[in-house]
């Protein structure tokens, strides 16, 4: 049974890994073509390096991950922490709409936002399709996650404390400083970290909001598949999940250092 | 902080000075050093955005993009029904002289008369390719998909509509732009047969792939496509244009009509027709090009390939793809009646 059991896990583990290891090798073989094994090298890594183009587009994934994760993870904690605290009529409607942009398809919230954009750049002149556009895009389903994984760690939350604080006499302001944020700032990590990589890896939602300059690089690679995708993008995909590893373990020792 | 703010905003302004050339692009279809010769001549900065077909960069044209983007690169059979649909714009043969350096053959292409809206960027042929180590002899019909007789392995077709569909039509003996509906039925049983002995469709890269790792033996390729991999890495991969005709086509170059940047946009087309611009571009792709001075500066390897310039034999049994007009809704459905079988 448990010889079966560790067969299991092993196929289990192979599964979920064995793709990535595939593209990581792919990024050490000498073939520009990736069929056949022709010898290491660390070519690859070197020509990324001086491929300002791809680096560029690196460099636009990594700035909409980040400017949309912060404005994702304010707004997202924010609406958490008043759906848990307040009372307030439609509660529960606000509630239900939450889960909406979890559910919808992504080609429904992409080609809706493209749509959307046309109208306000008609009306306005403004909303050109570029970064802004996509980073407008990516917060609107993030804030949904973030608020879900906030409120969950909310819902944990013994309320005999807040009224505590404020028998103590701590305001509103000093109250969220002081008790509320310390005690669900894992939530809030764990939203924003969450958030971060959907926004890193989203295709379909970029794909409808992207203009002009604004290539990311899921836009890229899924452009390459005809042309055939080089190795230099194999390399850095697994500069990419080396790093995203590296991100969660740091992660993970800060949460339980708490 | 305020100096701070005054750098930055300077350091803004100067990257605002720097002239910007939009270019929409295949993925991997220009050489970066060529790229960077024209931003270090023109002090400029080229963007490039790309598309993985072309009927997605003609949805992001129609869709405002013809007044972000200044420069595109359709397939031949498109410049006509963009330049119907005012995408794309009438050049001014004034500011491009480098279209001297042009082939007769491209000085006035069937796909846009008199090089009107576009400038060709580079040209290659459709036919099927195998291993020469696995198939041990020479292939030379189309008949190594269509007729059982001339099977000779697992094999791909390409999974591109007009292509697909053409082969069947000249393995028949029609033109591959023929839109007799009794001519496209007879396509039709042809590739549903097809399919089924073959191991399915698949893009021109794919299915290199699966002829380099030995799955298929005979695929239905791209001529370029298996050059550049025969000279570099897998000398036994052969290429031909079958006996019964094959495609010709041209990725042609034209300017959007809203383009921002136009004048920089001319500058850029005319740098295309360059003689050893040209010549990095082919020498990188391993497609053939359309500039005729470029010739000399081509790796010898290429120069003198029948693969990549055909002789003049193989050259009169080529054919474009041309815009059906209507009977494309023909194709759409007999498409969609092959795929989903």
């Amino acid at each position: 049974m448990r010889r079966l059991l560790s067969f299991y896990t092993l196929v289990v583990l192979g599964f979920l890994y064995l793709p990535i290891a595939v593209i990581v090798a792919l990024s050490f073989n000498k073939s520009r073509f990736g069929a056949r094994w022709t010898g290491f090298t660390l070519h690859w890594y070197e020509k990324l390096f001086h491929n300002h183009r791809v680096l560029e587009y690196a460099w636009n994934s990594l700035f909409v991950a980040v400017v949309s994760t912060l404005i994702a993870t304010v707004l997202g904690t924010l609406l958490a922490v008043g759906l848990w605290r307040y009372r307030f009529r439609l509660k529960n409607a606000l509630r239900f709409l939450l889960y909406v942009p979890v559910v919808v398809p992504d080609i429904v919230m992409g080609v809706s936002l493209l749509l959307f954009f046309a109208w306000w750049r008609q009306k306005t002149g403004l909303f050109h399709l570029s970064l802004t556009t996509i980073i407008i895009g990516h917060v609107t389903f993030q804030i949904a996650y973030v608020a879900l994984l906030v409120k969950s760690r909310l819902a944990a939350l013994d309320p005999g404390l807040e009224e505590a604080a404020a028998d103590l006499g701590a305001r509103g302001l000093a109250t969220f400083r002081y008790v509320t944020f310390p005690l669900v700032w894992p939530g809030i990590l764990a939203g924003a970290l969450l958030a971060f990589s959907l926004s890193l890896d989203d295709f379909v939602i970029t794909f409808f909001t992207a203009g002009p300059g604004s290539t990311t690089l899921p836009l890229y690679i899924y452009a390459s598949v005809k042309r055939g995708v080089t190795p230099e993008i194999h390399a850095l995909s697994a500069i990419l999940i080396a790093a995203t590893t590296a991100a969660m373990i740091v992660g993970r020792a800060l949460m339980q250092r708490r | 902080m305020k100096k701070a703010l005054l750098a930055l905003s300077l350091l803004a302004s100067l990257a605002m000075a720097k002239q910007e050339l939009r270019l929409f692009n295949w993925a991997d279809y220009i050489p970066e050093e060529v790229v960077q010769e024209f931003e270090k001549r023109y002090d400029a900065r080229v963007v490039i955005d790309t598309f993985e077909a072309p009927e997605a960069m003609l949805a992001k044209l129609a869709a405002g993009g013809d007044a972000e983007y200044d420069v595109v690169v359709p397939p031949d059979y498109y410049v006509l029904q963009m330049a119907r649909q005012g995408l794309i714009r009438e050049l001014d043969h004034s500011k491009l002289p480098n279209l001297k350096n042009l082939a007769p053959e491209f000085q006035d292409p069937a796909y846009d008369p008199g090089n009107k809206h576009s400038i060709p960027y580079q040209w290659g042929t459709t036919g099927i390719a195998w291993d020469s180590a696995v198939v041990k002899k020479d292939l030379n019909t189309w008949g190594v998909f269509f007729n059982p007789k001339d099977y000779v392995g697992p094999c791909f077709l390409l999974d591109e509509m007009r292509e697909t569909i053409g082969a069947a039509l000249k393995y028949l003996g029609y033109s591959l732009n023929d839109t007799d509906p009794a001519h496209l039925e007879e396509a039709k049983k042809l590739l549903i047969g097809a399919k089924k002995r073959c191991l399915g469709f698949a893009g021109g890269v794919e299915a290199r792939s699966r002829l380099l790792a030995g799955d298929a033996e005979v695929i239905h390729a791209y001529s370029g496509d298996i050059i550049q991999v025969q000279l570099e890495e897998a000398p036994t991969l052969r290429y031909a244009v079958p006996k019964e005709g094959g495609t010709i086509w041209t990725d042609a170059v034209a300017i959007t009509r809203r383009a921002p940047h136009a004048e920089l946009a001319y500058k850029f087309l005319n740098f295309l027709m360059e003689p050893k611009i040209a010549a990095a571009i082919s020498n990188y792709n391993a497609y053939a090009t359309p500039v005729a001075a470029a010739i000399p500066y081509l790796d010898p390897e290429l120069k003198n390939n029948p693969a990549i310039f055909p002789p003049a034999e193989v050259r009169k049994k080529l054919e474009y793809i041309r815009d059906v007009g209507e009977a494309i809704k023909l194709y759409d459905r007999i498409w969609t009646e092959v795929k989903s079988r």
